[in-house]
């Protein structure tokens, strides 16, 4: 009887659905903007009326609250807008702003690596910004593709990430100009049985796509522009000649198949390793410990052309709920700017996005990472590249000495399956 | 007010009451909580009850029209509705109807069976003596009822929340604000089996599972009960000390534990396969890249880490164990073995039984230990699991990577009923549990 009533109520209750006519209209509004919020940019900041304050959520790491809450405080001080820093982690970011902002609790600017771009348009959680030619010239041409997405630009970039060649000058005079010669000079240095190496790197699709690019392979295929995520490149005959030419050099290079970074990073830090692949955040650990024997250097050529590495992008990011989007962007477009690239420069010890504020550097072990940025490629920013990530598997295989192309057919496939049950 | 002309106005005539009717009380209690009491002539309660119905309707009728309207639709216009609040708002708003209905059915059974005393003849004590008697009586409730209450919204809420995630298709395509969330029926449950991605790995990473947490429990359980008797023994000395150092391992948090391990079982640099077993000329052995290893690695791990806490469980019961049992059965001859089969076993697993479940059930999904070790690697080729994954890890890298949040929430659905399976026979067989139902 009361399963009844119960049904009878809801029955009777979920008739009325809610009345929603003004939101409805309000929202159209905002839709249009959304083909581009290239409309409300336009309209300028003349007629966006000023807001009592901009909210912007940094990433909570100690050293970006301080470099943003500071660069808030040179806004404040040029504008009279007062700017409310609020710290949430990077990584949960996107998933509390997807609560958030719709609840109107969200910021005006949110911070995010250009590798989530795809989960945050999809999400509908930003809108593209409409920059000028002057606007765009300011950040460097791999930042701002970075940023794209399917030909439309939504960040403003403020850093570059990426990894290089570290070395130890007391072991390696000078990096060799191809990673294949690097195989050469093992002879000499590599000694398994006293943990001395010449080179080590973790055999991880991460640092592995070198090989991959080098010999025609590719990740997701590009059409019109885009990725198209049902073309994968990871098997063709340029992936597999890669990924055999990469179980070659781990062989003769005497790269142990199991490396990790922790292991990697020990070694390297007691002198046994000449020169390693890592990412810029290692840079502190081992200046710190090597100090004036460490030198950094792009990574050597593979395949006779320039090793591309992954390169990531962080942005702050207009979220599609601000209700100040051309202040948001006045904001987003001053903490990028030259000045305030050097200061959070200083403050995070990350490459700026700006060929000016990366030419001011003056801390030479930077040098080999902005050349390598160079010849980087962007992490492809679509959601399906979290699939991809099972290629660490198949590295791990075929490093272990099983044959390339069944391993990468296999692997491929199982992509491929992965994307389609992620569905769309 | 028709209920005065169907009783004579004036004080209650003692005696039986032909004329009060409980269906006309229990008719009007349905109408409208409170009406019923009020034509008992309880007239406090009935109008406490109809002020909470009033309230109720005032306060959350809007609420629980958006809410259940909510949950049937789950929105319908994209960006405007949020497909996620909605069913929120929806399992709030049944929560509440349906403590409502619990309170509106104690209404009407009330109105009926006081109806049915006032015909027999009962005889309204005075007022104080109901106020006094309605407070004794409901002492018991008022204590417990806000402790339900808020069982119900931080366990319950939350396990209706993931249990209907399992019915729709909220993933990153069907994620808010810009799409709506869809009610899809058994469609995730379906895809598992039918998919390969899902039916290629469910089998082999399902009795890896059971083998993980049989196998890992069951010698954790047997190494804290040796070393708990052990230790226990009269002539062993220096207890103190040697009760700390076995309590140790768990005093460290697990998960440096788990990364010191899986650096100690590095293939090529760990400390096991070259110090330890190098001087007693044993080959390297491929901890992290041979599945087979790598699950004895992990059982000796957990084995390690979950002992220490048994250990001190154990040693808590064996200390209650009263000694008269043993020198009666030192009197009587009693063996060694017969003394720890017959008086000590069943006194620890009498007591413990509970916890020990909860040992298994917890094993089964022990993710940190099986994602901090190796990842759930090494890969396997031709599955989407690794060697060492579990059905709890194996979701985690299959569904939050890519924001499969239904499928997660299928397969979680799937665990839990695994484990309140478990769980429940075992209680049910559980002495403890039946010892006490026959004390109450």
């Amino acid at each position: 009887m009361v399963f009844s009533l119960i049904c009878m109520i809801m029955l009777a209750f979920s008739a009325c659905a809610p009345d929603r006519t003004g939101q409805l209209n309000g929202n159209e509004d905002n839709n249009g903007g959304g083909n581009g919020g290239i409309a409300v940019q336009e309209q300028g900041s003349g007629e966006d009326e000023k807001p009592d304050k901009l909210i912007i959520w940094s990433n909570d790491d100690a050293k970006h609250v301080t470099a943003v809450e500071q660069l808030a405080g040179e806004f404040t001080a040029k504008t009279g807008l007062p700017v409310e820093v609020v710290p949430v982690s990077g990584s949960e970011q996107v998933q509390k702003l997807a609560l958030a902002a719709p609840a109107g609790n969200g910021p005006d600017l949110f911070y995010q690596p250009q590798d989530r771009l795809g989960d945050i348009v999809v999400q509908g959680l930003a809108d593209p910004v409409e920059l000028s030619e002057q606007e765009r010239a300011q950040y460097s041409e791999a930042a701002l593709n970075a940023v794209q997405y399917e030909g439309q630009i939504y960040g403003f970039p403020i850093s570059i990430e990426t990894y290089a060649v570290y070395y130890n000058k007391a072991l390696i005079d000078q990096v060799p100009a191809a990673l294949e010669d690097v195989a050469e000079l093992s002879a000499a240095l590599t000694d398994p049985t006293k943990d001395q190496y010449s080179f080590l790197m973790v055999p991880d699709f991460y640092y592995v796509i070198p090989f991959i690019t080098n010999y025609g392979g590719y990740i997701f295929g590009e059409k019109d522009g885009k990725y198209d995520p049902a073309d994968l490149g990871l098997n063709n005959e340029g992936s597999v000649q890669g990924m055999t030419a990469f179980a070659d050099f781990i062989k003769r290079t005497g790269i142990p198949v199991t490396m990790t970074s922790d292991v990697m990073d020990t070694l390297f830090l007691e002198g046994k390793a000449g020169m390693v692949i890592n990412g810029l955040w290692a840079m502190k650990t081992y200046s710190d410990k090597l100090g004036d024997q460490l030198g950094t250097a792009s990574i050597p050529t593979v395949n006779g052309k320039s090793a591309p590495s992954f390169v990531g992008v962080k942005s702050w990011f207009i979220s599609a709920y601000s209700e100040h989007p051309s202040w948001a962007k006045q904001l987003a477009l001053f903490l990028t700017n030259s000045d305030s690239s050097e200061v959070y420069y200083e403050n995070t010890g990350e490459i700026p996005a700006r060929p000016d504020a990366q030419q001011n550097i003056g801390d030479p072990l930077y040098s080999g990472f902005v050349q390598q940025i160079e010849s980087g490629i962007a992490m492809p920013n679509i959601p399906e590249m979290s699939a991809v990530w099972n290629m660490d598997s198949a590295v791990d295989f075929i490093v272990q000495g099983e044959d390339p192309p069944s391993v990468l057919d296999e692997v491929t496939e199982q992509i491929a399956a992965q994307i389609k049950a992620t569905g769309q | 007010m028709r209920e005065q002309n169907a009783v004579p106005l004036g004080h209650p005539t003692p005696g039986i009451h032909q004329k009060h009717r409980p269906w006309l009380a229990m008719v009007l209690s349905i109408l409208f909580a409170g009406l019923g009491q009020l034509y008992n002539r309880s007239y406090i309660k009935g109008i406490i009850l109809i002020l909470i119905e009033l309230a109720f309707i005032i306060t959350f009728s809007d609420f629980i029209g958006l809410g259940l309207w909510g949950i049937v639709t789950l929105g319908t216009i994209p960006k405007v509705d949020h497909s996620i609040f909605l069913l929120v708002y929806g399992l709030l708003s049944l929560l509440m109807l349906g403590i409502a209905a619990v309170i509106y059915v104690l209404n009407v059974r009330d109105a009926k069976r006081q109806a049915e005393q006032i015909a027999r003849g009962w005889q309204r004590p005075k007022q104080r003596e109901t106020i006094k008697q309605a407070y004794m009586n409901s002492i018991p409730y008022i204590l417990s009822v806000p402790g339900f209450i808020l069982l119900i919204f931080v366990v319950v809420f939350p396990l209706l929340f993931a249990i209907s995630l399992a019915f729709t298709n909220y993933d990153l395509y069907h994620s808010p604000p810009r799409n709506l969330v869809d009610w899809v029926g058994f469609d995730n449950f379906i895809n598992l089996v039918t998919v390969p991605i899902w039916n290629q790995s469910f089998l082999k990473v399902l009795s890896w599972t059971l083998v993980w947490t049989i196998v890992s429990t069951t010698m954790q359980i047997g190494l804290g009960l040796f070393l708990a008797v052990l230790v226990n023994d009269k002539r062993i000395r220096f207890k103190r000390l040697i009760r700390t150092i076995l309590i140790l391992p768990w005093a460290i948090p697990n998960f440096v534990t788990i990364m010191i391990f899986s650096a100690l079982f590095n293939d090529q640099f760990g400390a096991i396969n070259r110090t330890i077993l190098a001087r007693f000329n044993i080959a390297p052995v491929p901890w992290l890249t041979d599945p087979l290893f790598t699950k004895i690695a992990l059982i000796s791990i957990q084995v390690w880490l979950g002992f220490p806490f048994l250990f001190a469980l154990f040693t808590g019961v064996l200390q209650s164990i009263s000694h008269d049992t043993y020198e009666a059965a030192d009197v009587d001859g009693g063996t060694r073995w017969q003394k720890f089969r017959y008086i000590t076993l069943p006194h620890v697993l009498f007591a413990t039984a509970p916890l020990l479940i909860i040992q298994y059930t917890s094993n089964f999904n022990n993710f940190n230990i099986i994602y901090l070790f190796n990842g759930g690697g090494p890969a396997v080729r031709g599955q989407t699991a690794g060697g060492t994954d579990i059905l709890i890890s194996w979701v985690y890298k299959l569904t939050f990577t890519t924001n499969n949040y239904n499928m997660a929430a299928a397969i979680s659905l799937i665990i839990g009923i695994i484990v309140i399976a478990f769980a429940f026979f075992q209680f049910r067989r559980t002495k403890s549990f039946k010892e006490e139902r026959d004390h109450s």
